[in-house]
């Protein structure tokens, strides 16, 4: 059925491979030679858009926009770290801590491993616990933890804070957009599966889980929090991610804006890496801008707060 | 070959570069246990344990960082799943590779290696696709276990030896995470 490996046509759709085919030494970005005390204040390039995957990813342009353009800056201040996106433009590591990246395989203490991963940014270990903030709101997970077990996100939040209920929209890899959640009826991802991606669930608290086998089948989810009763919540309480190894990703919801609908979390799937973004934002209107607001507009609307599926 | 049984692959096989390790199962009719199914492999140092998590390859880390064990997407030939192996670039520092078997656990649907109807771990030599050895039919022997260490290809004085293991774990990828210091 398959043609024999030696005369076999190259691979060239294993993105892993080819990442790791070249392993690059850190971009000297505008960024980071600012931090290194070698250039001048970067421009004011790196917002935090919610639809852009990745803003770590801008490591592998060659180089960022000419800091010619920093009449732009006069507006403001020159501070150094920027506050929203400190962890993913990988200012945590100093650039001299990686060594060239050249491909000796056969050395022995394999001190290039570091250098190797595509995202250097915050990790949790098992049993750790780490808290997404505003100035540290992301943390990555190691492609084992984006891939054994399942990643279970719960709300814990009492009566007080008033009639919470949970859900994501989802992006599978197929380009399939839709939501999940326990209220209403939507409990599984994709909506007829067999065997879920996403399962929405209540037990003490309102929870999703992912379901890691499948993780390739997933592209991005955002995680939201809405009142069932559509009066303004209370916001209270934290939004638990928990790793099959007990590794715990909390998010306090205290600082949202009064509301009836946010957006908690986003989680985007890079290079196999889940990549667990604190986005905290109160959203006008209900799940259906919401989701619009995160750029999943390929959902066809039953009212705003059910798709069609 | 029975649990415990040992081969030395690259004395009996000289000029044997590259090995392609074959899992075959069958499932019968559980389709949910057939998806939840995984292979890997696990690059031990001396001590037996991974030295990182980019030591365990699997489907969503298809190589280890110097490329010298990688999982094929779609395996070539009879097998549910493949791991190639290039045995001149293992580093040095890795003493043994060893191939498991694991359910995927999510809460809702609990399956175990007890439902497998046949598990057997194959070696081929990587140049030709030929079978050089085969495990005996491990799956007779599993009941409540959702994890098992099939074998391991490992260094012996200057040579590779593989060794068919069989070992259980009713904790699954957990108990196999612990025992070879995969940070989960």
């Amino acid at each position: 059925m398959i043609p024999d490996p030696a005369t076999a046509p190259p691979r060239p759709d294993l993105p892993f491979l080819r990442h790791r085919a070249k392993p690059r030494p850190p971009a000297p970005t505008p960024a980071a030679q600012f931090v290194a005390g070698r250039g001048p204040h970067p421009p004011h390039g790196h917002h935090p858009a919610p639809p852009a995957p990745a803003p770590s990813l801008d490591l592998s342009r060659p180089a960022a926009p000419a800091p010619a353009s920093s009449s732009l800056d006069l507006s403001r201040p020159a501070t150094p770290a920027v506050p929203v996106t400190t962890g993913s433009l990988d200012l945590s590591d100093p650039p001299a801590a990686a060594p060239p990246a050249t491909g000796r395989a056969t050395a022995p203490a394999r001190a290039a491993a570091p250098a190797l991963r595509v995202h250097r940014d915050r990790r949790v270990a098992a049993g750790q616990q780490q808290l997404l903030t505003v100035t540290t709101p992301t943390v990555t997970l190691t492609r084992v933890q984006s891939g054994v077990g399942h990643l279970e996100i719960e709300a814990v939040c009492s009566p007080e804070v008033g009639d919470l209920r949970l859900g994501a929209v989802y992006q599978l890899a197929t380009g399939e957009n839709s939501t999940v959640q326990y209220a209403g009826g939507e409990r599984f991802a994709p909506a007829k599966a067999r065997r879920p991606v996403l399962l929405a669930g209540r037990d003490a608290y309102e929870h999703l889980s992912i379901d890691l086998r499948q993780v390739r089948r997933l592209e991005r989810l955002a995680v939201y929090a809405f009142s069932e009763s559509r009066t303004p919540l209370t916001w209270g309480g934290t939004l638990v991610a928990t790793t099959f190894g007990g590794a715990r990703i909390e998010l306090p919801l205290e600082s949202l804006y009064e509301g009836t609908v946010a957006v908690l979390m986003s989680i985007y799937v890079l290079d196999g890496e889940l990549v667990i973004r604190a986005e905290m934002e109160t959203i006008t209107g209900d799940v259906r801008e919401a989701a619009r607001a995160y750029g999943y507009d390929r959902i066809t609307w039953r009212d705003d707060r059910h798709p069609v599926d | 070959m029975k649990r415990g049984a040992n081969v030395a692959l690259t004395r009996e096989i000289p000029g044997l570069t590259g090995l392609v390790l074959g899992m075959r199962w069958s499932t019968g009719a559980e389709r949910v246990l057939e998806e939840s199914l995984v292979f890997a492999a696990i690059l031990c140092g001396a001590d037996g344990r991974a030295r990182s998590d980019q030591d365990f390859v699997f489907f969503n880390q298809l190589s280890s960082p110097e490329r010298s064990v990688q999982q094929l997407e779609e395996a070539l030939g009879g097998d549910q799943e493949q791991i190639e192996v290039d045995l001149a670039a293992v580093p040095a520092a890795v003493d043994r590779i060893v191939v498991v078997l694991y359910v995927n656990e999510i809460p809702a649907q609990r399956r175990t290696l007890g439902q497998l109807r046949s598990c057997v771990i194959r070696v081929l030599d990587g140049r030709d696709n030929r079978e050089l050895v085969r495990s005996e039919e491990l799956a007779s022997a599993f009941s409540a276990e959702t994890a098992v260490a099939l074998g391991e290809v490992y260094r012996h004085g200057g040579d590779w030896k593989f060794k068919v293991l069989g070992q259980g774990y009713s904790k699954g990828i957990a108990g196999i995470a612990a025992d070879y210091g995969i940070p989960l």
